[in-house]
């Protein structure tokens, strides 16, 4: 019963995300420079005709992107429909797939016996995430498979290439994160990030034992224990790691007016580039849905342990109903989190650069994959050093 | 300079966040004393339902395939010759020299494939390399130094048998 619940409550969070995101870029593609006037996107200027409905009105804009989609499409020769049709499935169910792994708030209760609150809780949950991705992305091989021109090859396995690094990239990337928390399960990874941390105490205690004073001082510095800011140079890599899988390509668009969604087999076809759309989509709130739960402490709010509202609450009204409005305010703010990070995510992809293929491939085989190395077995060594300076250590 | 900058910012970034976890057992507690509790609170270990899984997968997949099902539902009631598909030459770019860029460039996207495979591969046997240092501490790094010598050693000796043959 609780898994159908939490189905139902998560599918309703990434369905509003692909929402605003649908929005947001919408708005990206008609907005217009102040400045740079001359840059406007033609759909600006529309109005009046039948075909070229204003931009402002959206149930116009709905019914005309409605109509691309329903009027006479077109087909590929020499193309499989059916590894196509196939390879959309696959990537869409991976994708999805991934989501359902990820944790969107604490334990229920705030405890670690409590329910975790994901869909689809693994011991082994990192692993499943990253097999899903490569899934995901094989599958955008497979588009490119299911046309026989040789263009499409040598574009599968530029595309191919691409995802194996980035998979490699990314595997690399998570391990220190498995390495600190002792575990693959993404709840407990969640659940590390709910307790708050002092920068240095340990350190000053151990090596100033004389000065209590600067312990008290660095205690008083007590942040919340987000990956964000007790591994920084991890998640700092975690964004090109994500964007290298999750970013598609795009291509002009003279008809909108700006940059669209481009790939294998979107040849004039609105069905095909609405396929390549959804998955580009669900693809990026994947993307920022996984740094909040990794790297934001998903629902947490700094500064208020859940567990000790929850036992306050539970002194009037029992313990049940405090435990499930606290995982209620945490899904907000887990959302909230997610809509910002998209914001963010969108907004680098507009400033930022699009590098070619083998650019990025060269970026991360050369520069990006020793970094996330150095970074892994800095982490490794430094965990187990303060292991030892703790007493704890082998 | 760059990766000296950023050793110390790892070194940094690792050295001050170590602090011992708080005690959070009070709701486990009255968890424990409640005797009206509805909730499941009891395992800590993951519970893998595949129901919600597939509830889940299943609500995404109605969600992405409502609108193109309901062009088609649309575009059935069409005539037939209104809603027959245009057939479309794949994309081509030509095949003039310039075009084609290089007889090798085929070669060397088929070398970064394999090459990328290689790292992938030796980064999928990261995974049970960190839980073994993480279980074992440093002697696991003596296990693995065991083990990966003597490989590395043999791996040396044949490439200098290959070069000078």
């Amino acid at each position: 019963m609780s898994g159908l619940v939490l189905a139902f409550a998560w599918w309703g969070v990434v369905s509003l995300a692909l929402f605003c995101v649908a929005l947001a870029e919408r708005r990206a593609r008609v907005i217009l420079r102040g400045d740079r006037p001359e840059l406007a996107p033609p759909r600006r200027r529309w109005g009046g005709d039948p075909d070229e409905p204003p931009g402002a009105y959206l149930l116009a804009r709905v019914a005309a992107a409605g109509a691309r989609l329903v009027r006479v499409g077109s087909v590929i020769t020499d193309q499989s429909q059916g590894l196509l049709a196939v390879t959309r499935v696959v990537s869409c169910v991976a994708l999805a797939s991934a989501l359902a792994l990820i944790p969107f708030a604490n334990h229920l209760g705030g405890t670690r016996d409590g329910l975790a609150l994901v869909v689809f809780d693994l011991h082994y949950g990192l692993i499943a995430l990253v097999f899903f991705v490569l899934l995901a992305g094989m599958a955008q091989v497979g588009v490119g498979l299911a046309q026989r021109s040789i263009w499409a090859r040598l574009g599968s396995v530029r595309v191919a290439s691409r995802m194996l690094g980035g998979i490699a990239f990314l595997m690399l990337v998570l391990a220190p994160l498995a390495v600190e928390s002792g575990s693959l399960r993404l709840a407990d990874l969640v659940w590390q990030q709910q307790q708050s941390f002092t920068p240095f105490a340990w350190l000053a205690a151990k090596l100033f034992p004389g000065f209590p004073g600067l312990e008290k001082t660095l205690s008083a510095l007590s942040l919340p224990s987000w990956n964000l800011l007790t591994q920084p140079i991890t998640a700092l890599l975690f964004i090109p790691a994500m964007g290298f899988l999750t970013r598609r390509p795009v291509a002009d668009d003279p008809v909108a007016g700006g940059f669209a969604t481009s790939g294998f087999g979107f040849d004039a076809d609105p069905t095909e580039l609405y396929w390549g759309q959804v998955e580009s989509r669900i693809a990026l709130v994947l993307f920022a849905s996984l740094f909040v739960a990794l790297f934001l402490g998903a629902g947490n709010i700094p500064y208020l342990d859940s567990a000790k509202m929850t036992v306050r609450l539970g002194e009037f009204v029992g313990v049940v109903l405090p435990a499930v409005l606290v995982a209620v305010v945490e899904a907000h703010v887990f959302f909230v989190k997610l809509l910002l990070v998209l914001g963010l995510l969108m907004r680098i992809r507009r400033v930022t650069a699009r590098m070619r293929e083998d650019q990025w491939l060269r970026a991360v085989t050369q520069r990006l994959l020793p970094i996330a190395w150095a970074n892994l077995l800095l982490v490794s060594a430094i965990m187990l050093l303060s292991d030892a300076l703790r007493g704890g250590g082998t | 300079m760059a990766f000296v900058c950023f050793a110390w910012c790892c070194l940094i970034s690792c050295l001050y966040r170590c602090e011992p976890p708080s005690d959070r057992t009070e709701f486990s507690r009255m968890v424990a004393e409640s005797s009206s509790l509805e909730i499941s609170v009891g395992a800590a270990s993951a519970s893998a339902s595949a129901v919600g899984w597939i509830v889940f997968v299943l609500l995404i997949g109605i969600a992405v395939l409502g609108v193109p099902l309901a062009a088609a539902l649309i575009r059935r009631g069409l005539p037939a010759r209104a809603r027959a598909k245009v057939a479309v030459a794949p994309m081509s770019f030509g095949s003039s020299q310039k075009v084609r860029r290089s007889p090798r460039h085929a070669v060397l996207l088929h070398r970064s494939l394999i090459v990328t495979l290689f790292i992938a591969l030796v980064v999928f046997l990261l995974i049970p390399g960190v839980l073994a240092i993480r279980d074992l501490g440093v002697s696991a790094i003596q296990i693995g130094l065991a083990l990966v010598l003597p490989t590395l050693l043999v791996t040396l000796h044949a490439r200098r048998r290959g070069q000078g043959t």
